[in-house]
C-alpha cells in the first residue's frame, strides 16, 4: 500500500471509529466532563465536526499559497462561540463524516508534489501539506483516546 | 522538519485507547474474524505487539542511517510464524504498551534533521523518519476502528 493510501485509509476510518465508539456510550454520559478542562463527549464530537473544514482549509492554503502563514485559533473560545454544548451528537457525527469526505475528495485531487509544499503555521512553524493531513489523523486519535473514557460510567 | 505534537500524542495514547476498547469486548469474540481475510482481535493485538519493535527499527534506520534499505515483511506469513492465534491477549497488550513507550521515548529525542532523514523501503520507496512514524499513527487508527467493531 502506498504511503498516501495509508493516509487516506486512516482519514476515512477516523469518523467511523468515532461513530462505533459512541454507539457503545450511554447517552446520559454525553455531557459529563471526564477530565477537568477537557471537552465533554458532546463538545468533542462537535469540535471534530467543526474543525474539519478548518483543517482542510490549512491544506488548501498550503497547496495554493505555499509560504503563506496559516492562522491558528483558540479551541476553547471557538467552542463557546459555536455553542458546542448545544450540538446534537448524532448530527455532529454526520457532519464530521461529511466534512471528512470533503477533505478526502480534495486530497484525491492533489499531485505528489503538492503534498511537499510548505506553509508555516503561526505557532507550530513550517509544515507541509502532508504533515497537515497526517496531523488530522493524529488529532482523531487524540480524541478517540479521550472518548474511550466514556465506555464506563464512573 | 516535522510538527510532532499530534504525532507523539497519537503514538503515546494508542495503547490506552486500544486497551480501554478491548476491556469492553466480550472475550468470546476474541477469536472471531469480523471481516474475511483480516486478523481476529487476538491476532491483531499480537500483530501490534510484534510489529512495534520492527516499526521503531524503521524510524531509527531512517533517522540514523539515511539512504539505507528497509526490507518489507510479509505480515500474513509472520502471523503464522509467530503463532498470533495462540497468543495471550493480556500479554500482547502489555507488550504493545511497553514497546510503544520505547518508541515514544526514542522519537521525542529526534532532531529536526533526523525527522527528515529518509531510508528506502524496498517495496514502497523513500520514507523519512517522520513518514514511518506517521504511518504508525495511521496503522493504530486502522486497528482501533477494527477493535471498535467488536463493541457492537
Amino acid at each position: 500500500m502506498a504511503f498516501t493510501e495509508r493516509l487516506f485509509l486512516a482519514l476515512r476510518l477516523g469518523p467511523e471509529a468515532v461513530r462505533r465508539l459512541i454507539d457503545s456510550v450511554e447517552p446520559e454520559l454525553y455531557d459529563m466532563a471526564k477530565v477537568d478542562g477537557r471537552f465533554t463527549l458532546r463538545e468533542a464530537v462537535a469540535h471534530l465536526a467543526d474543525c474539519e473544514p478548518i483543517f482542510l482549509a490549512r491544506i488548501v492554503q498550503t497547496v495554493q499559497q505555499p509560504g503563506s502563514t496559516v492562522p491558528g485559533f483558540d479551541e476553547s473560545v471557538r467552542a463557546g462561540e459555536q455553542g458546542y454544548k448545544t450540538w446534537d451528537v448524532a448530527q455532529s457525527l454526520d457532519q464530521f463524516a461529511a466534512n471528512r469526505q470533503l477533505t478526502l475528495d480534495y486530497l484525491a485531487t492533489l499531485q505528489t508534489t503538492d503534498f511537499d509544499k510548505v506553509a508555516p503555521h503561526v505557532t507550530r512553524g513550517p509544515m507541509s501539506a502532508l504533515e497537515y493531513a497526517w496531523g488530522i489523523v493524529g488529532h482523531d486519535l487524540y480524541h478517540l483516546e479521550h472518548l474511550t473514557l466514556y465506555l464506563t460510567s464512573d | 522538519m516535522t510538527n510532532t505534537h499530534y504525532l507523539v500524542e497519537g503514538l503515546r495514547l494508542s495503547p490506552s485507547a486500544i486497551s480501554r476498547v478491548i476491556a469492553h469486548v466480550d472475550p468470546s469474540m476474541y477469536d472471531t474474524a469480523i471481516d474475511e481475510g483480516r486478523f481476529t482481535l487476538r491476532e491483531a493485538v499480537a500483530h501490534l505487539a510484534d510489529w512495534e519493535p520492527i516499526l521503531l527499527g524503521r524510524i531509527k534506520q531512517a533517522a540514523e542511517e539515511p539512504g539505507s534499505i528497509v526490507h518489507g515483511i510479509d505480515e500474513s506469513q509472520r502471523a503464522i510464524d509467530q503463532k498470533y492465534s495462540e497468543t495471550d491477549l493480556t500479554e500482547s497488550l502489555a507488550k504493545f504498551t511497553s514497546e510503544r513507550a520505547k518508541t515514544v521515548e526514542y522519537v521525542k529525542g529526534l532532531s529536526n534533521e533526523q525527522w527528515s532523514n529518509a531510508a528506502i523501503h524496498n517495496e514502497r520507496g523513500p520514507h523519512t523518519a517522520s513518514d514511518f512514524a506517521w504511518t504508525m499513527v495511521g496503522h493504530d487508527t486502522y486497528h482501533f476502528e477494527q477493535f471498535a467493531r467488536y463493541l457492537s
